[in-house]
């Protein structure tokens, strides 16, 4: 009797076990998702996980920068170098849409110093887990600071002059560019998109910076191709070289024959114990139907040491040799010198005061050696 | 142009096609069961920490990063395992970390969003946090930079001081 009566309370007990860890199990899938609802009630006002301020990323940098020519009387400068703005969208894991929009000194318009900018807006597809296809106005896969200039990223004030008179960072082009990380820290990209145009007047070359057409109503009867390998497999190493293929940077200009140039950049930069040791090369070739001997090389070297000596406080020191024309039928191009030495300050990580001092340097008659000799100060954000 | 256009034209042809092929291909590095099962040779079942308030201005003076009030573990062998998300420049990096005796025992990048700065997720990069502890409210070493990715080594940072205090907030056996 006894027995049976035990029998038959384990048999009743079974399904009550098994009701209980349902429900313990239920109850923690209700905590679960009360909790998610409470954490995303929290992030956004708003429950479930579809908001839209989640796929919206707004991000942006600014500098404003104070330059005293030290053996001028005048022209010294204060100006709100740049003031940018991003926004980007994911439209889901593998696609998704940047910008980057930005006003350049201050005020735009007729008559004003300042230019209003789209520098990006494309739209990046992940098509492996090891590719991207971009497709858009996208920055050109060249140099270290065309990609990344965030002013709290570099040091100096301005940027180096082989990065703005070489390669004319900030460079942006409008088409197509694929990506692949091979693995170990090896990635290339190659891409193909609009040219510049240093066609003027007479048919005299412009200046290379001044070839860029921004992609606005640009000349696209010829464009150009980019190439670029990069490796950083070794924590604090990053080498590159890219190549860049101009089909006629005249654009076919009636009457004048086609001028392409090539474009070569190597650099290597290495970090190690709060020492960065960065040195760059950057060279065009371009063909003599260019129409001024001088112009037809044009090229640049870039060697700096930096030291943080705290988490904060960084000092660095800056070569650069430059050789690159003017513009126009100048029979020699200007070469030039510039040592830099400065300090930045990060008084948080992404905001940077910055203060240097550049001795200027011109090798070529008839240009006064110390009239760009100059104290800048600058202060630079990124978020 | 029309030759270049033509050119140009066939290239972008031959990406989208390959684009199409591989669409499957999912941007997931690890999974968070494989990373389990590199972990532990038996994955013990998961485990919910909670956290006040006080707790999590603690975690956020030390890591940088509010670890919201719970975070889901894994503990066995006094290695407990956590996944933690973290912003680089503007997107989620998805990091798998586990620690044993306050140090780092693996740190793998499991879901990279970020346009640049892929190299953070090798293991050329990740071994160096390897070992890693707290000392005096920072890591114990230097984590070296790569060049256009600092967001994300910066993040990567952040996660594992995140998991060193989480583990340290485990109740003791």
């Amino acid at each position: 009797m006894f027995k049976r009566t035990v029998l038959a309370m384990a048999i009743s007990a079974v399904p009550f076990a098994a009701q209980a860890e349902q429900s313990a199990e239920d109850l923690q899938k209700q905590i679960d998702i009360l909790a998610q609802e409470i954490e995303s009630l929290k992030e956004n006002g708003t429950s479930g996980s579809s908001n839209v301020l989640d796929k919206l990323s707004i991000g942006g940098y600014g500098e404003i920068h104070y330059n005293n020519y030290t053996e001028r009387d005048n022209n010294d400068q204060i100006d709100a170098h740049r003031y940018v703005l991003y926004f980007g969208y994911d439209y889901n894991d593998k696609v998704r849409f940047f910008s980057e929009f930005e006003l350049e000194h201050s005020l735009a318009g007729e008559g004003k110093p300042g230019e209003v900018e789209l520098e990006q807006a494309y739209i990046e597809i992940d098509t492996t887990a090891n590719t991207k296809l971009r497709l858009g106005q996208f920055l050109v896969p060249v140099g270290i600071l065309n990609e990344t200039h965030e002013p709290d990223t570099f040091y100096g004030v301005e940027r180096n002059n082989l990065e703005s008179k070489i390669v004319p960072a900030t460079w942006w082009e409008a088409g197509a560019m694929f990506s692949q990380d091979l693995g170990g820290g090896l990635t290339y990209d190659i891409a193909g998109h609009s040219g510049l145009n240093m066609f003027k007047a007479g048919g005299t070359p412009n200046k290379i910076r001044s070839g860029r057409q921004k992609v606005a109503e640009a000349n696209g009867n010829k464009g150009a191709m980019t190439g670029r390998v990069r490796y950083a497999g070794i924590p604090g190493l990053d080498m590159a070289a890219s190549v860049q293929y101009q089909q006629d940077v005249f654009q076919a200009a009636q009457g004048f024959d086609t001028v392409s140039g090539v474009l070569v950049e190597a650099h290597a930069r290495y970090s190690i114990a709060g020492a960065t040791f960065t040195i760059q090369h950057a060279e065009w070739e371009f063909d003599e139907e260019i129409g001024v001997e001088a112009a037809e090389e044009q090229s640049g070297l870039m060697a700096e040491v930096s030291y943080k000596l705290t988490e904060k406080f960084g000092v660095f020191a800056r070569h650069t040799e430059l050789d690159w024309n003017d513009g126009g039928a100048d029979l020699e191009n200007t070469e030039r010198t510039d040592s830099t030495a400065g300090v930045n300050y990060w008084i948080v990580p992404r905001v940077a005061l910055k203060a240097d001092y550049t001795d200027v340097h011109y090798d070529t008659d008839g240009k006064d050696n110390d009239a760009d000799d100059n104290v800048s100060i600058g202060i630079g954000w990124s978020f | 142009m029309r030759v270049f256009a033509k050119a140009a034209g066939w290239a972008l042809l031959t990406l989208l096609f390959c684009a199409s092929v591989s669409a499957q291909a999912e941007d997931v590095y690890l999974s968070v069961p494989d990373f389990l099962s590199e972990q532990y040779e038996t994955v013990p079942k998961p485990a919910m920490l909670w956290l006040d308030e006080a707790q999590r201005k603690d975690a956020e003076s030390v890591s940088g990063e509010d670890p919201g009030f719970r975070q889901r573990y894994w503990l066995s062998d006094q290695k407990s395992s956590w996944v933690i998300n973290v912003i680089g420049r503007d997107h989620p990096i998805t990091l798998g970390i586990s620690v044993k005796d306050g140090r780092i025992a693996a740190l793998r990048v499991l879901i990279y969003r970020e346009s640049r700065g892929w190299e953070v997720r090798h293991p050329f990069f990740t071994r160096q946090f390897d070992q890693a502890a707290m000392d005096n409210g920072k890591l114990d070493r230097g984590i070296d930079n790569i060049t256009g990715a600092t967001l994300s080594v910066n993040a990567l940072q952040r996660a594992a001081r995140l998991a060193l205090w989480l583990d340290s907030q485990l109740p003791q056996e």
